[in-house]
């Protein structure tokens, strides 16, 4: 402040703004927004709400097993830890990922300093929409092939679907419901199923996630509904979740005739050893058809023949060393014979298909099967990428931070010596 | 302070984004393919669509092993083979009479005896009472008539008063061959008599089934000695359940080494390496030859050390590889691959020895543990 | 603190050291072998090729990792009863030469380590006296005394979900599986120690009129044997045949013994294609189908010589000349070369040298160097054994890779000497850059105490380091991408833990006060380890997820060993936002840096005890112990530190800080 100027007209006490002299509210909300989300405080809370709920789940898989911790702690909204309800790691993720846009890259100056940085918050953005596109979009299950046969669908591990079939002649026609629509309410009560048009109605009355159908022998008692001298025995939860085989009980009302049909549906597969499936059939409006309780499927745009499968132990045990499959994928311009192993994969069309298992486990084999794990994730390669951008990041912030210190530390050791 | 203020409503809004709204599920589009894609079985019966146990029967072959003239009002129930049930019937029309056959030995007469008697509360004194009672004809053999009224408690139901049992036991010594058995209210069951006596006249067998397990006898497997040090392994890893008429060989290096008859024999092993090769040394002391592929391929299978075992039954003369003569024997042996070694059970001996352990060989196949 | 004090301390700990523990006293009776294995011969089987487990291995590997889980020990103590004063120690080698050759005085040795004084009341085992050690070993011949008693508990305990099994249970299951594999390797040879009748002149004709037969001749004859046996009569009093058929029996049920736990001796002769070696029991079923290979039948009765051998002179011939067969068969095959690098590797014990060459004595010079901090040639010599225990850990390393052919890490054994390596070279680098002295103090104690905790879990655990690997890890890619820069990103996070916990320790007691830069440059080493802790692990997680992307189609399971690495990158970004934005300083930065070596700890070993997950390796007591000791270690150091540093904030600054500096920087003049 140089001499003779005027002093500043001196600002209410109370008022903590500096704003310009058109303050506009959305304005303020604006950088209000920003300041907060930006914050690099709110990282550090962030942060420390990850490592925390990534320790309750890790200890937390050992009692529960993995697939459920993983919907409820690490992809849910929020769950009751004790009395105190925590969010999942999904909104804390979500948040993280908004405040590395706001504040590790709008907010920050891009200057050549900064470089490394920005490179490395790019990067995490990226992995964190990976994270995210394939939590949303992308679908994996399992594809079981014994020498010889060939398929171009896979399976869902832990997902279950309702279907609804006709066939005419050579022509299947089908509409699906995935259970997790109506598993949960029809835990409780009936629930109905919206048919539209169609010419019956539809309501599961009870829903059971690990069970299997048994016949009522005279001396036995059910705890489960009886329908024509068969009941379902509720079985425990397995711990791994993709041993346990859903069923339900359906009632069907024919609209016309208002008759009720009752069944159970049951998932259970029969693949690899046969492809089919058994639909409850009933006739509706002059019309067969049927509904099939199954694990979600789905179909791919090619056909897999598996020729030949090969495990190799190590010699005198029975610890796999090697196990792999040779493969014919069905093309246009020909076939085309493909090694499929551990770490290998096949890639095609979006989709990967990998060398996960083999079977019969139980040594009643030869004849043996091949068990492929087939995923279709838009952002398979991205984490790759990601990687390649992380690390040329961090390498060059902190080189840079290298070369000033060793620089630093050069000078101090040559003042010393000065001195001395 | 106001951030946090700010922060935590904030917070609420992203969650409560989380909430979404509840309406009538409805099945999604229409899709079309050929049938290839989805190969379906259309009105299939409930027993194969819910693949209820009796329909599981794996790969044996499906002889009828028993057939019976159905009494009128009876109605016939899935056999179970696996549950003494070779034949099933439902007793005129009573939801709470039953009646089952069970084709096969089922172990000594004492401890069945016991069983069924203490079903109905009653303590049986002396398995001598049975010579007393009278006979009927069951499966070509004369079989004693066992009748006891009270309230019955069965294994895995609620006590029923009033109830009677109806039995026909077909005793051979000490053991009983085969049973047909009616359980229901004392007017149903005396009011079915006569028919229940018809049914029993009319069985007929087929072949001869695998049999499966019978009722265990009491007492637990065989242990052997831990033994001297260099001669024998500690202890048999295994356990299993050991039939009353089985000798323990002393001092063997098999597992579980049993003598029964008068040259038979049963024993447990273990191989490190493939079983082709020892089925066809096994093959070669029955004086047949090599397996091929498919004979592999088709063998028999039955549960065993919670694995499928490959069952293989062998008629000939059998030369040990010690010099060992049986002329007109049996062999059966039972080899299933658990946790990185072949397990084998080979019972041999003269054919009409065997014959009579075939219930006990399955029977000690299927209760065969590992100790841990 | 003066010297007089610090040569007091050493004597106390060189005269404690030299208080060894009791061993244990062997009845006379048992003894049968008189002299000790000549070393040559010892050398040379140390060297012989076998095959188990799944690969080819030296006979001193299956010795050690055998005697290293059943013992508990790296050799095998006792004395005689007779010979009180005269310590006998067996090297593994030499012990299992004992248990084949010399089964009986085997069988009276204390192997079997029992920690619990209530195993052996579980097994019904009878106390010998009151409890003098913490630990007690029983013989082969007494635990057998009780085996069926083990087997009922052990079948009890296996019984139960393996989270609800209490400590004594899992130790019941331990000693079944101890006790099972000494047990095989006991009864390995036990053919070749009887001797067999033979009655019936056309049997005794095979054997050129004899009438006690050794196993290998019965063999040698095998196929005449069993086409004597078919045509003999069948009541086995026939005077021509004898008792053929009972041989022939015997022979046979041999044949179809198990072969699992067995090493397999004999390496297949002719086929090049298969890589399976033969057992005893195999080579006896080829004899008696007349298929036994002429090579297989010298290696055979070489090694029934050396059985039957009346002294330690023809027995050392024999086992030569069987070693001799066998090595050439392996030659051929081109899998003895291996086995000759490896057990030399396991001789030259790199590792055990960087301790004793290089850690441990540059540790005592840098003790030496701050009570005397101006004399220079301290700490130049400091630096250089560190230097030398460092080549000596990192040629162990290369050593590993060249004799499995793999990267440096396959197994948890090989974390260890790994990130000891890279902690200490690290270490150094900076010591090289600042020359401040702290590195280079810091850095044997690292190497050290890693290479010692390699040491004592190679030990505990008793499983081989270089087994095979399953399908899913055969990757040599990925096994020297991801797994290398993680565990680099560890040695990272405990190199920055070791140096917070050193400022946090300095700081709670006061030292050097007023040398703003000496603690100043404390910090900004711990953060340099932070920034390389921070980049590997954040690299390294991400590799393993592309690496899982690859073998199972998905990049993040959730799994806890994922989640470890996860959580060490957490808690370093979340140290480095924290002050950047000025939410921590350099006290809060060192204690959250200790707290990192934590959490490292936590991904290295913790989450493997958890039991679930696809890297789970099973639950061991011994590492359980090691990994919450760390815990309580470091906790101490955070609570000394927390403690410390309120005590000095509430105390006044010191004056002249200036003052302080003059005298440390003649100190800080240049090693070089």
């Amino acid at each position: 402040m140089t001499a003779g100027t005027a002093p500043p007209s001196v600002q209410p006490a109370s008022s903590p703004q500096s704003l310009p002299s058109v303050p506009s509210w959305p304005l303020w909300l604006a950088r209000e927004l920003v300041g907060l989300f930006g914050s690099m405080r709110l990282t550090v809370v962030l942060l420390g709400c990850l490592f925390v709920l990534t320790f309750i789940g890790t200890v937390g898989q050992v009692q529960r097993g993995i697939y459920e911790v993983q919907k409820e702690i690490f992809e849910g909204w929020w769950f009751w830890w004790g009395w105190l309800p925590v969010p999942g790691a999904f909104p804390v993720m979500a948040l993280l990922f908004v405040n590395l846009v706001v504040g590790g890259l709008l907010r920050m100056r891009w200057q050549l300093r900064n470089s490394g940085i920005l490179i490395v918050h790019l990067g995490i953005s990226l992995l964190l929409l990976a994270g995210f596109v394939k939590l949303h979009f992308s679908v994996s299950g399992n594809l079981a092939l014994f020498e010889g046969r060939a398929n171009s669908l896979f399976v869902s591990f832990h997902e279950w679907e309702l279907v609804l079939l006709q066939q005419d002649g050579d022509t299947v026609r089908e509409r699906t419901l995935p259970a997790e629509s109506f598993a949960a309410a029809a835990s409780d009560g009936p629930v109905h199923i919206d048919t539209g048009s169609l010419p019956f109605q539809l309501v599961v009355q009870g829903w059971l996630e690990n069970c299997r159908p048994l016949p009522k022998g005279p001396l036995v008692q059910a705890q489960t509904p009886v329908i024509d001298g068969v009941y379902v025995e509720v079985e425990p939860l397995r711990r791994e979740r993709e041993q346990n085989v859903a069923g339900c009980y359906i009632d069907v009302v024919d609209q016309t005739t208002g008759q009720l049909r009752s069944a159970i549906l049951w998932g259970a597969e029969r693949r690899p050893f046969d492809d089919r499936r058994f639909p409850f059939t009933f006739t509706a409006g002059g019309q067969r058809y049927g509904l099939d309780l199954r694990r979600v499927v789905w179909d791919l745009p090619f056909n897999v023949r598996l020729d030949k499968f090969q495990k190799q132990d190590h010699p005198g045990t029975t610890n796999p060393r090697d196990y792999s499959s040779w493969v014919t994928v069905r093309e246009p311009t020909g076939d085309r014979q493909v090694h499929i192993f551990m770490n290998a994969p096949l890639r095609k069309d979006g989709y990967v298909i990998y060398q996960a298992n083999w079977g019969p486990q139980d040594g009643s084999g030869p004849p043996m099967y091949s068990v492929f794990e087939v995923a279709r994730n838009p952002s398979d390669v991205w984490p790759k990428f990601a990687c390649y951008v992380i690390a040329f990041g961090l390498i060059v912030h902190f080189g840079r931070k290298l070369y000033r210190y060793i620089h630093g530390e050069q000078e101090r050791r040559a003042r010393t010596e000065a001195i001395a | 302070m106001h951030l946090i203020a700010r922060s935590l409503l904030l917070g609420t809004g992203v969650l409560s984004v989380g909430g979404c709204a509840h309406k009538a599920p409805q099945f999604g589009a229409e899709r079309t393919m050929p049938a290839a894609q989805r190969p379906l079985a259309w009105n299939a019966a409930d027993k194969e669509r819910l693949l209820l146990p009796d329909m599981r029967a794996p790969r044996r072959d499906g002889e009828a092993a028993f057939t019976a003239e159905l009494p009128g009002g009876w109605e016939p129930l899935p056999p179970d083979p696996g549950n003494f049930k070779d034949l099933y019937w439902r007793v005129g029309g009573q939801a709470d009479a039953e009646c089952y056959l069970t084709g096969h030995p089922v172990g000594a007469l004492q401890p069945n005896l016991t069983r069924w008697y203490g079903q109905f509360g009653q303590v049986v004194s002396s398995t001598a009472q049975i010579a007393s009672l009278p006979t009927a004809t069951l499966l070509g053999s004369e079989a004693r008539v066992i009748e006891i009224e009270g309230t019955f408690t069965p294994r895995d139901g609620r006590p029923r008063p009033g109830f009677k049992m109806l039995l026909l036991a077909v005793v051979a010594g000490d053991a009983i061959q085969a049973t047909l058995k009616c359980t229901g209210p004392k007017a149903i069951v005396d009011a079915q008599r006569e028919a229940f006596m018809a049914l029993a006249r009319s069985i007929r067998t087929g072949a001869p089934a695998a049999a499966p397990a019978g009722d265990p006898p009491p007492g637990a497997g065989a242990m052997t000695d831990p033994g001297a040090m260099h001669a024998a392994p500690i202890e048999s890893p295994f356990t299993a359940k050991v039939a009353n008429d089985w000798q323990p060989v002393a001092g063997s290096s098999k597992f579980l080494h049993h003598r029964f008859g008068t040259a038979g024999e049963i024993y447990v092993g273990q191989l490190g390496g493939d079983l082709r090769p020892m089925l066809d040394i096994w093959r070669g002391e029955m004086g047949q030859g090599q397996l091929d592929d498919n004979g592999f391929k088709t063998l028999a299978r039955t549960p065993m050390l919670g694995a499928e075992a490959m069952v293989m039954d062998l008629r000939g003369d059998f030369t040990s590889m010690g010099g060992t003569k049986i002329a007109g024997a049996r062999m059966l042996v039972a080899a299933a691959r658990v946790d990185g070694a072949t397990v084998f059970v080979k019972c041999f001996g003269p054919a009409a020895e065997v014959e009579q352990q075939l219930g006990a060989f399955a029977a000690f196949c299927a209760s065969m543990e590992r100790r841990p | 603190m003066k010297p007089t004090r610090v040569l007091t301390a050493l004597a106390l700990c060189l005269l404690a050291a030299a208080c060894s523990r009791p061993v244990p006293k062997m009845e006379p009776k048992s003894r049968e072998r008189v002299e000790p294995w000549n070393t040559e011969l010892v050398a040379s089987i140390s060297q012989l090729p076998l095959q188990h487990n799944g690969r080819v291995m030296p006979f001193g590997t299956l010795a050690a990792f055998t005697l290293y889980l059943v013992h508990g020990r790296r050799d095998l103590q006792f004395a005689w009863a007779d010979k009180a004063e005269e310590k006998i120690v067996l090297s593994p080698t030499e012990w299992l030469l004992d248990v084949w050759f010399h089964p009986d005085q085997a069988a009276d040795y204390g192997l079997f380590r029992i920690e619990n004084r209530e195993l052996l009341d579980a097994i019904g085992l009878e106390r010998d006296g009151p409890q003098r050690l913490d630990f007690d070993y029983i013989s082969y011949r007494q635990l057998l005394a009780h085996a069926g008693r083990l087997q009922q508990v052990a079948k009890v305990a296996g019984s139960k979900d393996m989270l609800e099994r209490s400590q004594i249970e899992r130790q019941e299951l331990e000693l079944m599986g101890k006790l099972r594999a000494y047990h095989a390797l006991h009864q390995f040879l036990e053919p070749l120690h009887a001797s067999f009748t033979v009655t019936g002149t056309d049997f005794q004709r095979l054997y050129g009129g004899a009438k006690e037969v050794l196993f290998a001749e019965l063999l040698a004859q095998g196929k005449a044997l069993a086409e004597l046996a078919r045509t003999a009569p069948a009541t086995g009093n026939d005077p021509a045949s004898g008792n053929v058929g009972q041989v022939g029996d015997m022979l046979a049920a041999m044949a179809e013994e198990p072969g699992s736990d067995v090493p397999a001796m004999f390496p297949p002769v002719g086929d090049r294609a298969t890589d399976k070696w033969l057992t005893l029991a195999e080579l006896t079923g080829s004899a008696l189908q007349g298929q036994l290979a002429p090579q297989h039948l010298v290696m055979l009765r070489s090694l029934q010589a050396a059985v039957a051998a009346a002294d330690a002179g023809a027995q050392s011939t024999a086992l030569q000349q069987f070693r001799r067969a066998v090595v050439t068969v392996a030659e051929l095959r081109g899998e003895n070369a291996g086995v000759v690098l490896e057990s030399k590797y396991y001789a030259w014990s790199l590792h055990y040298r960087s301790l004793h060459l290089g850690f441990l004595p540059a540790f005592m010079l840098v003790v030496l160097g701050w009570l005397l901090p101006r004399r220079q040639w301290i700490w130049r010599l400091a630096f250089w054994f560190t230097a030398a225990g460092l080549a000596l850990l990192v040629g162990d390393v290369v050593l590993r890779c060249v004799v499995r052919s793999r990267p440096p890490i396959t197994g948890l054994y090989d974390t260890f000497l790994f990130i000891a390596s890279v902690g200490v070279l690290a270490a150094l680098l900076i010591e090289l850059m600042n020359r401040r002295r702290i590195a280079l103090s810091v850095a044997p104690i690292l190497g050290a105490l890693l290479v010692m905790l390699g040491r004592a879990f190679e030990v505990y655990d008793g499983k081989d380091t270089m087994a095979p690997l399953q399908a899913v890890l055969d990757s040599n890619y990925w096994l020297a991408t991801h797994v290398v820069v993680i565990n680099s990103g560890y040695a990272a996070g405990m190199l920055g833990a070791l140096l917070g916990s050193t400022w946090l320790l300095l700081h709670a007691f006061g030292l050097r006060r007023g040398d703003v830069d000496f603690h100043k440059g404390i910090v900004r080493m711990t953060y340099g380890a932070t920034c390389f802790g921070l980049t590997f692990a954040v690299v390294g997680t991400i590799l393993g997820g592309v690496w899982a992307n690859d073998s199972w189609g998905r990049f993040w399971g959730w799994d806890t060993k994922e989640n470890g690495a996860l959580l060490i990158c957490l808690s370093q970004i979340a140290l480095l936002h924290a002050r950047m934005s000025g939410l921590v300083r350099d006290f809060g930065y060192c204690l959250w840096a200790g707290f990192t070596g934590m959490v490292v700890a936590f991904s290295w070993f913790h989450v493997n005890l958890l039991q679930v997950g696809l890297h789970a390796y099973g639950f061991s007591d011994h590492t359980a112990f090691g990994v919450f000791s760390y815990y309580a270690a470091q906790t101490l150091v955070l609570l000394i530190g927390v403690v410390g540093h309120l005590l000095q904030v509430s105390r006044p600054v010191s004056a002249a800080p200036a003052a302080r500096d003059a005298p440390q920087v003649a100190d800080l003049a240049p090693a070089k």
